[in-house]
């Protein structure tokens, strides 16, 4: 068989020349406006030579660069390519629907299912259950240390506009500084109570898996919040949550 | 079971700030606080566009208190910055720096341009020169001409991107002297500038500012506005009647203006209008005009649109017999 | 001077010292981890450099690259397993001192190795980088044309075991480089322009979307063949004595400057990279060792000797890398190739001209350089004892959060407008994947950043030499400086195929 012995990838790479031969004709030739004098190459020159040395190059590769014998390629064991599959479902799920749902959710929810999945080397039924739970809390708990950060935030803010407090103690930086405090605040403390409960020796690892994600969730996205959002001023889709 | 207890506290309190700012998130009023006002900028950074609304955003940051930021987003002539604002919300947030580049990028269809913008206010005008470097042979315009048609094509006549205003100008300049130049586009004002320099271009359409930042080594030919400049330093440079070819209609200038997304709220356009006001007045924003040159125009909202009406008027023309005109 | 001065103020800020700190501490954590490189490191810092000043991103940045550089040695001293490629020639001495109790020197050492490689090359960046810029004054769009495509080239033959793998990956990225508008004439250039002209694809690929997905993402998915395997443990070992004694060093000058010019040198030629110039120190150091009449200690039986060498190198690469970077704008390395990326959507585009009107922010670059060397200096040592810890944080973790910043800095880039943001997580996405299948079956990745980086510049000037010579393609062979560069593209594709020829004969 053609096919047998061969890498797939200079197969794809012809495919993709000839697809990219037919964008490029179908781009047209996007010739300069208002050249009364002609010689501009056109836009369509320079792809086309490209799409057919791509597809050159393809073939060459195709016939001549087979496996070594003596090197196995390496295969994917069932959990990692259970993970590998996860991630990309997951991945694609999360450019889709981050709009819909929001930043913080959609965010910490992907973050904590992976980093789960991750921990627990693979997908497996026995662990559904916990997964579940750790979904719900972890839910709950980003919410509330998101709220009480926009509610520092905004009381700040408000209170500067007002001149209830001194205008440097109301400048973004300074309200970004003490949103930061707050919420570390509530992060360390919901850390320090809950992580004895939480260790492996009193609730097994399945459970510390959890409890491990939820917080590495709940840590990142506050925190990549507080930078993007706050200090950089990226607009972070809001969602379902509106405040 | 104590610590069960503070957590299961910690979770109602929590669960208490969530409802507090579901419930509570009332209306700041235009501008939020918590958000900073960006200006695209169709234009590389240090270009003489890029400049202007660097000094003007610096003006408004200090005359609002408001964060403001300049971005710049470049790309088909003017078209990306333009498609990037038109995208974006309808908020007041995303202002353009607009101006005759995206006149000119409208009607050769490169983007929906002002049929999708609202009007907030009109800036300044920044000449056109037409220059060479002063180790070449052309004195006068007229000598650049002559030689121009004495051998049609050889002569290389650059502009800084096709969607700009040079771009139109410098077809406009090749259309009224019998297509004797090869026009061809730079990337940028800064990219044309080398050219002429390195000598890779020969003759090149320069905003006023380009020129006056590199007089050592360029010879200024022809001023396109109607006046004289203003600038002390080029005030002997003549206006194209006064080279001898009056009656040439080109765009003889670059005009600078803030527009945003067409739908934006009244009371939002009403303040950035009323902020760029305060930002142009502002002592160091005039001197930085008076600096380079440019010739200041402001006006704001309706009385802008107005304004504008006649800029589009004069457009059409060119851009229709250049063959650009794809509205 | 005054030019200096202003380039001075620019960096000379608190924000400035605090992101390079950052960036420092992240860059070494980065560098210590295995799996994650420093070119990773410098992609997943570009959206929050884009938010910065031009010369403070560009500092966190450089902080991110010579931190990762450099903390590639702890694992390879304490491990035997190279943080990232930089470290694979400290690998053989390192261990070796750890097994004899000299752990501690020998990650001090490394750091002063480091430190003395990055600021030997910054001064050979600082010196050299202006004559060649200034040497560009003199390139055209004709000579532009074919300096792009030497860039290209180059890279193409000399990454990767097989050129035409090289060819087709710098062809791929320059094919994704001429999606959306067409730069020269502002004309949209995609099929079906009625429906498609208003979507984000007629602005193309974004590159900083493309860099994340080639260097995040895949990374993301290539680690999962890791997930299985036993956690590294690191030995309980002693950290003493970190102090390598000045009199060593000064014993050791001719290790040292050979290091030096071989690092700065391999990293200014485009392409090549660390990797390479390790091995070629090492050995260089074991030449100076022998002929030494044993005044010092023979590398590679695990000596003080065998660490300084490929990491004075190592280090050296930051700086000679910068060398073509700033000065034509075409990068020695992939790190360097993210750092231009970083420059050009600040709208700086190196080159002459960079140095001509922004001479300023040059010498701003050439600070930052100077500070990331010394941050990360300090802070490595600072955290000597640290830092070994960080290696038992499982991949498991780190993993997840690298997708969702990769993720999070494509969309951070489009900042205000949520449509485009979402678009340039599909590109990061896509890219990633595409990179996994890459890097998977040997395809090399750096000669796709060339394209993505130069094939603007190449197609942009290309047209603009033609039609200036109203329309002659013939143009290019008019002019000394294009053929050679012509002469110099078509040696680097025929002498590696020739040289393979010649070894496939013999075998």
């Amino acid at each position: 068989m053609l096919f047998q012995n061969r890498k797939p990838l200079p197969v794809v790479f012809m495919i993709l020349a000839v697809l990219y031969f037919v964008y490029v004709v179908g781009s047209g030739s996007s010739q300069m406006i208002g050249d009364e004098l002609g010689g501009d190459p056109g836009g369509m020159l320079l792809p086309m030579v490209l799409s057919i040395f791509m597809f050159i190059a393809s073939v060459y590769l195709f016939i001549t660069d087979r496996p070594a014998a003596d090197r196995k390629p390496v295969r994917l064991g069932k959990e990692e390519r259970q993970l590998f599959l996860l991630t990309i479902v997951v991945a694609i799920g999360y450019v889709f629907l981050s709009r819909l749902l929001g930043f913080i959710l959609s965010t910490s929810l992907v973050l904590f299912s992976l980093s789960f999945a991750n921990l627990r080397a693979g997908l497996f039924r026995k662990d559904c259950k916990v997964w579940l739970v750790g979904l719900v809390s972890t839910t709950v708990l980003i919410l509330g240390v998101y709220s009480a950060g926009r509610v520092t935030t905004r009381s700040l803010l408000m209170a500067g506009r007002q001149g209830a407090i001194p205008a440097w103690l109301g400048s973004t930086g300074m309200v970004v500084f003490l949103t930061l405090l707050v919420v570390s605040a509530l992060i360390v403390m919901l850390l320090v109570l809950t992580r004895t409960r939480f260790s492996v020796e009193h609730s097994g690892a399945a459970v510390h898996s959890m409890w491990l994600s939820a917080m590495v969730s709940i840590i990142s996205v506050e925190f990549l919040y507080l930078v993007f959002r706050q200090m950089f001023y990226v607009e972070l889709v809001k969602g379902l949550i509106t405040w | 079971m104590k610590k069960t207890a503070i957590a299961l506290l910690m979770v109602g309190l929590m669960l208490v700030t969530t409802l507090i700012s579901a419930g509570g998130t009332q209306e700041l009023g235009f501008p939020d606080p918590e958000k900073s006002i960006t200006i695209v900028v169709p234009h590389a950074a240090g270009g003489s566009t890029d400049l202007i609304f660097r000094a003007l955003a610096e003006e408004m940051k200090k005359a609002s208190g408001t964060n403001f930021i300049v971005t710049n987003i470049t790309g088909a002539g003017s078209a990306t910055g333009t498609n990037e604002v038109i995208n974006g919300a309808a908020d007041g947030y995303m202002l353009l720096g607009a101006g005759t580049h995206t006149t000119a990028a409208t009607m050769q269809g490169l983007t929906a341009g002002y049929l999708e913008l609202d009007y907030v206010a009109a800036l300044n005008w920044d000449p056109f020169i037409i220059a060479v470097r002063n180790d070449k042979p052309w004195k006068t315009l007229a000598d650049l001409i002559n030689d121009a048609k004495s051998r049609p094509g050889k002569i290389s006549l650059g502009n800084a991107g096709m969607g700009g205003a040079t771009g139109v100008a410098s077809v406009g300049i090749n259309l009224a002297f019998s297509k004797s130049f090869n026009v061809t586009p730079f990337n940028g004002g800064a990219d044309l500038i080398a050219s002429v320099l390195g000598g890779h271009c020969d003759v090149g359409v320069f905003s006023q500012s380009e020129v006056v930042a590199n007089q050592a080594s360029f010879r200024p030919l022809a001023i396109l506005t109607d006046a004289h400049s203003t600038l002390a330093s080029l005030a002997s440079v003549p206006t194209l009647s006064e080279a001898g070819y009056p009656g040439i209609t080109i765009p003889g200038g670059s005009f600078r203006s803030i527009m945003v997304k067409k739908g934006t709220p009244e009371a939002a356009k009403k303040w950035l209008a009323d902020t760029a006001e305060k930002a142009f007045n502002s002592a160091a924003f005039q001197k930085f005009m008076k600096d380079n040159g440019l010739i200041p125009v402001f006006s704001k909202l309706a009385e802008f649109k107005a304004y504008d009406a006649t800029i589009i008027a004069d457009y059409v023309p060119i851009l229709k017999e250049a063959g650009l005109y794809k509205l | 001077m005054d030019i200096f001065l202003e380039g001075l103020s620019q960096v000379a800020n608190i924000s400035t010292v605090l992101w390079m700190s950052i960036g420092s501490v992240l860059g070494i954590l980065l560098g210590a981890l295995p799996g994650l490189t420093a070119t990773m490191g410098v992609a997943l810092m570009m959206p929050i450099s884009f938010q910065l000043p031009a010369a403070t991103g560009i500092g966190l940045l450089l902080a991110v690259y010579c931190g990762a550089v450099s903390g590639a040695s702890i694992p390879a001293i304490l491990l035997g397993i190279p943080g990232n490629p930089n470290a694979i020639a400290t690998v053989e001495d390192g261990l070796l001192m750890t097994k004899r109790g000299l752990a501690g020197q020998a990650l001090g050492g490394a750091v002063v190795a480091s430190f003395i490689g990055g600021i030997g090359s910054l001064i050979c960046l600082v010196l050299f980088s202006p004559l060649i810029a200034k040497m560009t004054l003199a390139f055209g769009p004709a000579e532009k044309t074919t300096l792009a495509l030497v860039g290209l080239v180059v890279i193409a033959s000399v990454s990767g075991d097989n050129i035409w793998k090289g060819l087709l990956m710098g062809a791929l990225g320059m094919g994704l480089a001429f999606l959306g508008t067409d730069p020269y004439s502002a004309q949209l250039r995609i099929p079906f322009a009625r429906y498609l002209a208003t979507t984000p694809l007629a602005k193309g690929i974004d590159l900083t979307s493309a860099l994340i997905g080639l260097f995040g993402i895949s990374q993301v998915f290539l680690e999962m063949r890791r997930i299985n395997l036993p956690a590294q443990k690191v030995p309980e070992v002693k950290i003493d004595n970190i102090f390598p004694s000045f009199r060593k060093i000064l014993g050791m000058w001719k290790i040292i400057l050979s290091s030096l010019g071989i690092g700065t040198l391999i990293g200014a030629i485009p392409g090549t990279g660390a990797s390479i110039a390790v091995f070629m120190a090492h050995n260089s150091a074991k030449a100076i060792a022998a002929n030494s009449k044993g005044k010092l200690d023979m590398p590679g039986t695990g000596v003080i000797e065998g660490v300084f060498a490929p990491e004075v190198a190592n280090n050296a690469v930051t700086g000679g890398a910068l060398i073509p970077a700033l000065a034509l704008g075409i990068p020695g390395d992939a790190a360097t190739a993210v750092l231009i990326g970083a420059l050009m959507i600040k709208g700086v585009t190196p080159g002459f001209h960079l140095f001509s009107t922004n001479m300023a922010l040059v010498y701003a670059i050439f600070i930052t350089m100077f500070i990331a060397n010394v941050f990360m200096a300090v802070f490595q040592l600072a955290g000597v004892r640290i830092y070994p810890k960080v290696l038992n944080v499982p991949p498991q973790i780190l993993m997840p959060i690298i997708l969702i910043l990769s993720f999070i800095g494509a969309y951070a880039i489009a900042g205000q407008a949520t449509g485009v943001a979402i678009y340039n997580m599909g590109i990061a996405l896509v890219m990633g994947l595409v990179g996994y299948f890459l890097k998977r079956d040997g395809y090399p990745i750096a000669p796709i950043v060339l394209g993505l980086i130069l094939g603007g510049m190449f197609e942009e000037n290309f047209r603009r030499a033609v039609k200036l010579a109203g329309g002659n393609y013939l143009v290019f062979f008019t002019k000394p400086i294009c053929l050679l560069f012509i002469a110099f593209s078509i040696l680097s594709v025929v002498l590696p195929i020739i040289a393979r020829r010649r070894r496939g004969g013999k075998a």
